[in-house]
């Protein structure tokens, strides 16, 4: 087994880890904006790290260039998802469970 | 790489995969169970994700064993692709008013465009009397998730 076989399989599983993590916080965490921080950033972190891992092993540059596109994608995805849940929610009058840092007096269409 | 170990070759990307196809199918429990359509959105997003990651790990595994799957990148790609998209179409088409937890307006149809006024037109509702208006207009289940009652 050689060097970069090691840091592959070393890095897919340490994504595998954060992969975890992300599910713990989706079922331990207590409301919508913490549960979102968790999924957008455990989760692409994973997915990264094991996009690296694959990459590593990969037989030709194409390759790469599709794994590194997949992560590109599903960054974008997340990043454009958890905002637009995130700025809903939060106009519809869904409370960060820290309380809301300022109740909206006049309608809740200040986010 | 090394033609030795060729035979192990995937193995512990195999491993990986079934850590994550673990967590997969937790969120997909919690999927099943959600308390709101956005729990569920959310472990939707996650099971985007760890799809992703699961089909990678074990594309990569398989590749060189009996049994391998050709093309695994490209359906990744796409997969990557549409976990964004059921996020966007969800919030823009399918999110209903009264779907938030806590949100206390369940059943009602209205579409997202009246979601603006509704703050008001709840305090038009009560009784003049029964409140100051201010306070009348934001209720304390309106403004604090049911979901985090048990973590305050």
């Amino acid at each position: 087994m050689t060097g970069p076989d090691l840091v592959s399989i070393l890095l897919a599983l340490l994504g595998s880890i954060f992969f975890v993590a992300g599910t713990a916080g989706l079922l331990r965490f207590p409301d919508i904006y913490t549960v979102l921080h968790a999924l957008s950033k455990a989760d692409n972190l994973g997915l990264g790290l094991v996009v690296l891992s694959l990459a590593l092993r990969a037989s030709s540059i194409g390759e790469v260039f599709k794994l590194f596109l997949i992560w590109f994608m599903a960054m974008a995805a997340s990043g454009t998802t958890a905002h637009l849940i995130a700025r809903r929610a939060l106009r519809s009058g869904v409370c960060p469970i820290a309380g809301c840092p300022a109740a909206p007096p006049d309608g809740a269409d200040r986010a | 790489m090394n033609p030795p170990a060729s035979g192990f070759d995937g193995l512990w990307h195999g491993v990986a995969a079934l850590v994550v196809l673990a967590s997969l199918l937790l969120s997909l429990g919690r999927a099943f169970r959600a308390r709101s359509p956005i729990d569920r959105i959310l472990a939707a997003q996650l099971i985007g994700t760890a799809g992703v990651g699961t089909l990678l790990l074990l594309g990569h595994a398989l590749e060189r064993s009996r049994m391998p799957l050709p093309g695994y990148l490209d359906v990744a790609v796409v997969l990557a692709i549409l976990a964004g998209v059921t996020g966007i179409a969800f919030v823009e088409r399918g999110w209903q008013t009264g779907d938030e937890p806590g949100g206390g307006h369940h059943g009602s149809n209205e579409p997202a465009s009246t979601l603006r006024e509704r703050p008001d037109s709840d305090a038009t509702e009560r009784q003049p009397h029964e409140a100051p208006p201010d306070e009348a207009g934001r209720p304390e289940h309106r403004w604090h998730s049911d979901e985090g009652g048990s973590g305050r």
